[in-house]
């Protein structure tokens, strides 16, 4: 398909009638379409597909009421309204294909009644000129809808005409976009033909040989009951197979949910995990605390003397004064005195008489002296008062010691606690429950999927059997019928359809093959054209896998799909685009437009720059809607050194709600871009 | 897509002419034509080319 024009005709913001005549063949192969946002790059885009498809929303319409989404003109019908006429929008494409020429022309009408717009499809002409200007045409929607998915199949125009998020979209790695890709892929490279075509003979083979089979007698009837049921068996096992397929994909998915639900909680599970440690050292430290008052009970009668230092010390020094000054132990003792004094005799023989001098002396000494209990109490305190004073530096030590490991265990209690409390808020009954279901819930899939990878081992290896038995049988069967000259027509029929069958499997098998190889040797070559310096000492290959789906390759050779930018994945997805297009013309050259909504969004200069340069050699046709902000003076060149950019097309604002596409000539364009040196 | 069939004809070529007859059938059959209807097509075709020529069983296998 190579565009060739596009008139547009009150549609959208297209007042009036303006048209686009795309560069093609000879006069260039690219036409960039450059407007600040607002101005109706999307709208040439819509124009497109509705003209093609008759689509009227695109994905980005997915939260717009279709009462809200305006395909005629709005300021058209407000000018109109008075009239109570409606607006007719009319999109008018001519493209060409396998040398027949296509004009399509599809319509709406609309009208802006009391404030509210009514809008209607008011039909769509295909005309069809073939090679020498026959004209063939068709109104019917269906039959241009057939003709149109014969060119381009809707599900395949997102490879060709797309805007930088959705051609992102194709190397997402998850299973619905693998069978999205996987179904585009076969029905561009008509392999669903091929296996239509397959199942078809493999239903004419079994009716062919149930036919054969109530016929058919002895060894001969054996064996063909033999690849029946083996067919049979076969067949309930490639069920399971595909069964055993979905609830893996499912399970994957599930998977994928669950650790995404999972993700969102990641920071209630470190908190969770927090917990449970602040938790055991919660009990570490009561358990230490615990300890450490048992120690201090244990120790109070010591402790307790402390409190009587003071006293203690007083009492011993006042003690070990009198021992000092030898009153304690006293040389005479006190009973003596007495005695001395009651006989009024001394010692030494003198009388001692009352009121003597002598007397008063020796009652003061008498009364000095303590008696004998009292001293033998004074002198035991004072040996234990020693004792106990030498041990008060010991007890005050370890009472320290004690008190000050109670002290930090305490304090470092009540932070965990304080701790705790702060996390119990964050985290929240209800959450806590969720993450830990969540996590059993996940390690439940993951027994599921091991089961049915189990399974899926089991079931492949009994269809390698059942295949090597039906092969013999085949053999077996073939050996008989011509030992046995079994040659009548039911055996012929039976035996064509089987050789048809097996040819065709063959055939897919090889081709789907060969298909891989190519789609990934292309894919692999333009990537690493389109790649920046970069990304290249990471990203080595793209690999196109058995169902289609995309992968790249690091420079070990490992999957690295997961973890490539967005601008990569668009870079990749270009590159498999071209690719794809090659292995389905069988040419270096994409036989369709590259119509690419403003896609230098997510892209280095270096991307762009190689994009630029690169992508003009491998299509026909690229039409690229460009913003002012990526498209500007270092785009302009690139593109302009290539030699096949021919068109350029400005959408300037005419009026509330209006556009105006202008053209220009490429080399005069430069004043209206942005200057090269914000970009380099 | 005119690609895809010349290759697969041209993968035809290995296979007995009954063969490449039948199967190219069936893949323009399926071109326009569900499963079943190819199905149904295909009995009467098979039936027509066995009848015709009536041929041995050798002459249906695999060249390759």
């Amino acid at each position: 398909m190579i565009l060739k024009k596009i008139k547009l005709n009150n549609f959208r913001q297209f007042r009036g009638s303006q048209q686009i005549d795309f560069a093609w063949g000879t006069a260039g192969k690219v036409t960039v379409i450059f407007g600040e946002n607002g101005r109706g790059k999307t709208g040439i885009y819509r124009a497109l597909l509705f003209g093609l498809y008759g689509e009227k929303r695109l994905t980005q319409d997915a939260q717009i009421d279709d009462r809200e989404l305006y395909l005629v003109n709005y300021p058209e019908m407000e000018a109109r309204a008075g009239e109570k006429k409606p607006v007719e929008a009319r999109v008018y494409l001519e493209f060409t294909h396998s040398g027949e020429t296509y004009q399509i022309e599809r319509s709406m009408r609309g009208m802006l009644d009391n404030g509210e717009v009514f809008q209607e499809d008011s039909g769509v002409r295909l005309v069809i000129l073939d090679e020498v200007g026959n004209a063939t045409t068709t109104r019917d929607p269906n039959v241009v809808a057939d003709k149109v998915g014969r060119i381009l199949d809707r599900a395949l125009r997102e490879y060709f005409l797309f805007d930088g998020e959705k051609i992102e979209r194709l190397t997402r790695a998850s299973s619905e976009q693998r069978g999205e890709i996987s179904a585009g892929v076969r029905k561009l490279l008509d392999i669903d033909t091929l296996e239509t075509a397959i199942n078809a003979t493999t239903h004419l083979r079994k009716y062919f040989d149930s036919e054969l089979e109530t016929r058919a007698t002895g060894e001969h009837a054996r064996v063909i009951k033999q690849l029946r049921e083996n067919e049979e068996r076969s067949s309930k096992l490639k069920e399971r197979s595909a069964t055993i397929e979905e609830e893996l994909q499912r399970a994957a998915k599930e998977k994928k949910q669950v650790d995404a639900e999972l993700e969102k909680i990641q920071e209630i599970r470190d908190l969770l995990s927090k917990r449970l440690n602040l938790e055991k050292t919660e009990k570490e430290l009561e358990t230490q605390i615990a300890g450490l008052l048992q120690e201090m009970k244990d120790r109070t009668g010591r402790t307790a003397l402390l409190l009587v230092r003071k006293t203690t010390d007083k009492v011993f020094g006042d003690i070990d004064k009198r021992k000092e000054k030898h009153e304690i132990p006293s040389e005479i003792r006190r009973d003596l005195i007495d005695r001395l004094i009651s006989d009024g005799l001394c010692i030494c023989g003198t009388s001692i008489k009352s009121g003597s001098d002598e007397l008063r002396k020796i009652t003061q000494w008498r009364d000095r002296t303590p008696d004998i209990q009292t001293e033998d109490s004074m002198l035991n305190l004072w040996r234990y008062l020693s004792i106990v004073r030498s041990q008060y530096e010991d007890i005050c030590l370890a009472t320290e010691t004690v008190l000050q490991k109670y002290a930090l265990a305490n304090s470092e209690l009540h932070e965990t606690r304080r701790k705790l409390e702060n996390l119990r808020q964050k985290i929240g009954s209800t959450k806590r429950t969720d993450a830990a279901n969540l996590d059993k819930h996940r390690w439940e899939i993951e027994r599921k999927i091991i089961k049915l990878e189990e399974e899926k081992k089991r079931v492949q290896d009994e269809l390698l059997v059942l295949r090597d038995a039906y092969e013999q049988l085949q053999q077996q069967r073939k050996e008989i019928e011509k030992e046995q000259r079994i040659l009548d027509e039911f055996s012929r029929r039976a035996n064509l359809a089987v050789a048809t069958s097996d040819a065709l499997k063959r055939i897919h098998k090889e081709f789907t093959g060969e298909t891989r190889d190519l789609i990934s040797r292309s894919a692999t070559k333009y990537f690493r054209e389109l790649l920046d310096h970069e990304s290249q000492q990471t990203l080595r290959d793209v690999v196109v896998d058995s169902d289609y789906s995309i992968q790249v390759h690091d420079r070990w050779q490992k999957p690295f799909l997961a973890n490539i930018s967005a601008g990569q994945r668009q870079i990749m997805s270009i590159a498999f685009i071209a690719a794809l297009a090659r292995a389905a013309a069988g040419t270096d050259v994409l036989e369709m437009p590259l119509f690419m909504d403003t896609p230098f969004g997510r892209l280095s200069h270096e991307h762009r720059r190689n994009l630029l340069e690169h992508v003009p050699d491998w299509c026909t046709q690229w039409i690229l809607l460009a913003t002012d902000t990526e498209f500007g003076q270092f785009e302009e060149k690139i593109l302009r050194k290539t030699g096949k950019w021919t068109k350029f097309y400005l959408l300037k604002g005419a009026g509330a709600g209006s556009t105006k596409i202008e053209t220009m000539d490429v080399t005069h364009v430069g004043g209206l871009l942005r200057e090269e040196a914000e970009v380099l | 897509m005119i690609k895809t069939h010349q290759l697969i004809r041209a993968k035809l070529e290995n296979f007995s002419t009954d063969v490449q007859a039948l199967a190219i059938r069936a893949l323009e059959l399926a071109e326009s034509m569900p499963e079943r209807s190819v199905f149904e097509q295909l009995k009467g075709i098979a039936r027509q080319i066995t009848k015709e020529k009536g041929e041995s069983i050798d002459s249906q296998e695999d060249k390759a």
